[in-house]
């Protein structure tokens, strides 16, 4: 039987779902001792899911020393500890509200934020087949013969002219909407 | 500037697989080019950008099968579950059959229950490509390559020791078959944070067990047993060997 970085790589979003499935009652019944609620139980499994999937698929993570259970609660121990952590800088945010630059902090959180939320608006402008093309490559870290086999493209060449076009047409679209906000 | 050729340069500078004498072309053009320098930061937006899509876009999916699961109706492939249930279940036989049951000599108990603490924080990029050279990532980095007297040097140089690294400066004392200046980290990894506080109490009583103190260890185990934490299990098993 494959393991399940092996399937994670092959299978991509259909071994998520059943990963998702087979510890999901577990990482939530644990989760809920450091006292989250359930919404927040949910959130830090999702995050520890894709935290994993990502580790997987950009190959920080290739051999699993230990099973993918102990791995994905450690992860979810790591997610409990970083909303904790992002807790107690709020409240210490709130005992010095009067000494902080707030204003300019937010501009800056708001302006890397907005630039992804930019990027995502142009990739749905720009359509087919350049989105699945874009995220095969960047997200799922599939290789160009994969993306070949799996996208239809003739060869490796097409399939790597087809993505820097891609590019070129989604920095373009990011220009354009750079320069309506700014009218 | 030809933008098609200098995509594709960029491109592959961003995903590590220009050549050194490439990487120093680029990098003398970068200087000089402040067209080249907007392209390379525009990439880098874009490239973040795609992959903030896709990450929101699986997060997405994950939360409608969630609300399917919340609702009993989640396509559930039971084959696959099976399948992975069935697997488990027999690590966990033979893991079960192959426990010996005369006592075990302490130093092989531990070289079989306490390997060191997969870094989930920081893991090693396959590659070596290097990302970050910060003295954190250096620390684990070491440890990843199992050169635990280099990850200890490290580690105790941060100026910040938090959870994530107290419980990986422990670990590389006890790979380091120092379990004497382990015990303290482990002890304040649970008495002053409560996060990792189960891992702190199993390689504490892993500490104990390299020193031959397997009284004290096995107190420490009980304790985890009556805890009943994703340890406990492991921990009666461990007990059960050391006091048959």
């Amino acid at each position: 039987m494959p393991s399940v970085i092996d399937r994670l790589r092959s299978e991509g979003k259909e071994a998520l779902a059943e990963l998702y499935q087979t510890y999901r009652a577990e990482f939530l019944s644990w989760i809920m001792r450091y006292n989250c609620t359930t919404d927040e139980a949910k959130d830090i499994y999702q995050s520890a899911i894709l935290s994993f999937y990502e580790n997987v698929v950009s190959g920080k993570l290739t051999v699993l020393s230990s099973s993918a259970k102990t791995y994905l609660f450690a992860i979810g121990k790591y997610k409990i500890m970083e909303l904790r952590r992002a807790t107690s800088r709020l409240s210490e945010l709130t005992h010095l509200e009067d000494d902080l630059p707030q204003v300019a902090l937010a501009d800056e959180d708001q302006m890397e934020e907005g630039q992804l939320k930019k990027v995502v608006h142009c990739l749905e402008k720009l359509g087919e087949p350049c989105t699945s093309l874009l995220k095969a490559f960047y997200y799922h870290a599939r290789s160009m013969e994969d993306i070949v086999r799996t996208l239809n493209y003739k060869n490796t060449d097409s399939a790597k002219n087809q993505k820097y076009k891609c590019l070129q047409r989604l920095r373009k679209l990011f220009h354009e909407e750079n320069m309506s906000l700014s009218l | 500037m030809n933008e098609d050729k200098d995509i594709s340069l960029i491109s592959s500078f961003l995903e590590g697989s220009l050549s050194k004498e490439e990487v120093s072309l680029l990098e003398s053009r970068l200087h000089n080019e402040a067209e080249l320098r907007s392209l390379l930061q525009d990439m880098k937006v874009l490239r973040n950008g795609i992959r903030h899509a896709e990450r929101e876009q699986l997060r997405h999916e994950l939360k409608e099968l969630e609300k399917r699961i919340a609702a009993g109706t989640g396509k559930i492939n039971y084959i696959t579950g099976l399948k992975i249930a069935a697997a488990v279940a027999l690590v966990a036989i033979a893991s079960w059959l192959l426990w010996p049951a005369q006592q075990r000599n302490t130093q092989e108990l531990f070289a079989e229950n306490f390997k060191p603490y997969p870094n989930i924080i920081m893991p090693t990029v396959r590659g070596g490509q290097k990302t970050d050279s910060t003295e954190k990532a250096q620390a684990f980095a070491a440890y990843d390559q199992q050169d635990y007297q280099k990850a200890i040097d490290l580690f105790e140089h941060l100026d910040t020791k938090d959870e994530g690294v107290l419980l990986y400066l422990g670990n590389s004392y006890l790979a380091a078959n120092l379990p004497d200046k382990a015990i303290p980290v482990f002890q304040k990894l649970r008495d002053d944070f409560d996060v990792f506080d189960e891992q702190a109490e199993w390689y504490l009583a892993g500490c104990y067990i390299k020193l031959g103190k397997g009284e004290k260890g096995s107190e420490i185990l009980k304790a985890i047993v009556d805890g009943d934490g994703s340890y406990s299990a492991k921990a009666e098993r461990l007990l059960n060997t050391l006091n048959p």
